[in-house]
């Protein structure tokens, strides 16, 4: 489990980071979104014992960012925003020696690159230099480095950026098996919003160090737009059906636009039924009925506006 | 400790191997010291009157002490490399990530410049004393005043790369690292000068009083540059 209390960063002047107060449970994959130089790998490089904070504490699986940095770093593995290889050395080489930082033992090493090595498709690649590799080759044998130890907390900056679709939803399923049954705590920082919407079960979108929102795109959504709206498409609307949902106390707005009902209501569970039947009664051949869900990108862009 | 540090070493002699810039210091220094100066001395001997033997003396007494130099010399490059070249290369955060504490990645950057300096200094000095006994048909070296040199080179060695080092950790690249790295030069020519004009520097007791100021000054400036060593200093410079 991660628990962030009240974590503050400041350069001089700048707030970093800025009282970001946030907890992730175990087994799930948590979206870190924002603009550039909004502080997310600043709190990656706060979380990951990199750079002490200049407020607030955080504890990783149970220790104190602030005196146990050596534990933690032996439990999170971090894919940065830059690759970070040797290139010129060879992908084995470049893993062999994070292992050997990890104490991982010789024999089990070795099996674990070769595990990596294969599932990432850069075996055959193996004994030349990295200086050859492409970016998105680069890209997977930075994840490769990242989760040679087995760690139980993935930082994750920009996972799949550089790599090609068939890659990048390898590398994606990888992270949900990594999350669902392995029950790992995956924190990815990313600007990819359908990437973030697939994978996360909740998201924050910090901005100018702070926390503008966080919770699951429909937990936001609902925030933003204070409660929900259904869409049902109608034949035959007229004046009898516009008095109909005029006369329903559950209805805070609607408007009709290209034979289609937007209709704001509180909670579309109790308020759906309701509001079906009344059009039925009042006549309106339904040709469709659903609720409208704000995409991830929606949400996004109102947070940062404001 | 040792193994996380020997670990950094490795990998540093690894990439080291396969850089033309760096691999030729370590290669030319110690064939100008090991083999030039030595038929220097030869000429010279074949050139001047047996009543001029202190001139002789002398060359020999500089340029035993140019044995000091060398450990300033050879691992300037590496030395300079070792934390503003992985800043330039961005390579560093990943490291700084790693489970390794500040003192095992400050020791296994110290030991990549250490080892192979220690190894040439002796192999070229070795090399020095056979080729000056063979030129001059006699047994000059090694003498007390070069033994001694030899058991405070990598002293002195050690102590120039922790400031090396230390100035890589500060710096942001590597020119920077390596311009500042010069300064480090400067001590160690006095000494040579001194010992070229007067061997009483290795002499009892300004031979103890050496070696402890160099142990004490290596030990010393070790705990203060992992003290001082700062990841935070070292990711705000990429």
């Amino acid at each position: 489990m991660i628990q962030v209390k009240n974590l503050s960063k400041h350069f001089g002047d700048l707030k970093a980071v800025d009282g970001i107060t946030f907890e992730i449970e175990k087994g799930e994959i948590f979206g870190f979104l924002g603009p550039n130089g909004a502080g997310k790998t600043t709190t990656i490089r706060l979380l990951s014992c990199i750079i002490k904070p200049s407020s607030g504490t955080a504890f990783l699986d149970g220790h104190n960012i602030l005196d146990d940095a050596m534990e933690i770093r032996k439990i999170v593995g971090v894919l940065t925003e830059n690759p970070c290889l040797y290139e010129r050395l060879t992908p084995v080489y470049n893993l062999d020696f994070f292992g050997k930082l990890y104490s991982i033992p010789a024999a089990v090493r070795a099996q674990r690159i070769e595990e990596l090595l294969t599932m990432f498709d850069l075996n055959d690649r193996k004994n030349q230099k990295v200086e050859t590799f492409s970016k998105g080759m680069r890209q997977k044998l930075a994840l490769a480095r990242a989760l040679l130890h087995s760690p139980k907390i993935l930082f994750l900056d920009e996972p799949t950026a550089a790599l090609d679709p068939k890659t990048a939803k390898g590398v994606r399923d990888y992270i949900k098996k990594l999350s669902e049954e392995e029950e790992r705590i995956i924190f990815i920082s990313t600007h990819n919003l359908t990437e973030a919407e697939y994978l996360c079960n909740r998201v924050a979108v910090i901005d100018h160090g702070k926390i503008r929102g966080m919770g699951s795109p429909d937990e936001l959504s609902r925030d933003i737009w204070k409660g929900q709206q259904v869409q049902i498409a109608i034949k035959n609307y007229n004046h009898q059906i516009q008095q109909t949902l005029k006369d329903l106390d559950i209805i805070k707005h609607f408007e009709f636009q290209n034979n289609i009902l937007i209709i704001d209501v509180q909670d579309t569970l109790t308020d759906n039924p309701r509001i079906i039947e009344a059009l039925v009664n009042a006549g309106a051949q339904i040709v469709s009925a659903e609720i409208k869900r704000h995409s991830l990108e929606e949400v996004y862009l109102n947070l940062i506006r404001d | 400790m040792i193994t996380k540090a020997i670990a950094v070493m490795k990998k540093d002699l690894k990439e080291i191997s396969q850089t033309f810039q760096v691999f030729g210091v370590m290669i030319i220094i110690p064939i100008i010291f090991g083999v030039v100066f030595p038929i220097i001395i030869a000429v010279v001997a074949a050139s001047i009157p047996p009543a001029e033997i202190g001139t002789l003396d002398f060359l020999i007494n500089l340029y035993s002490g140019f044995f000091l130099m060398m450990g300033a010399i050879i691992p300037t490059v590496i030395a300079s490399d070792s934390f503003a070249g992985e800043k330039e290369r961005k390579t560093i955060e990943a490291l700084l990530a790693a489970p390794i504490s500040d003192s095992e990645l400050f020791l296994g950057k110290v030991l990549v410049s250490f080892v192979p300096t220690v190894i040439l200094t002796y192999l070229s000095a070795t090399i020095f004393c056979v080729l000056v006994n063979l030129g001059l048909g006699t047994f000059k070296l090694p003498n007390l005043n070069f033994i001694f040199i030899l058991l405070a080179a990598p002293l002195f060695t050690l102590l120039a790369i922790e400031l090396t080092v230390f100035v890589s950790v500060k710096v942001k690249g590597f020119r920077e690292a390596q311009q500042l790295a010069g300064a480090v030069l400067v001590p160690v020519l006095a000494i040579v000068f001194l010992n070229a004009f007067t061997t009483s520097i290795f002499m009892f007791p300004w031979n103890i009083i050496l070696f402890a100021s160099l142990i004490g000054a290596d030990i010393g400036f070790y705990g203060l540059a992992v003290k001082k060593f700062g990841r935070e200093n070292i990711i705000s410079k990429i």
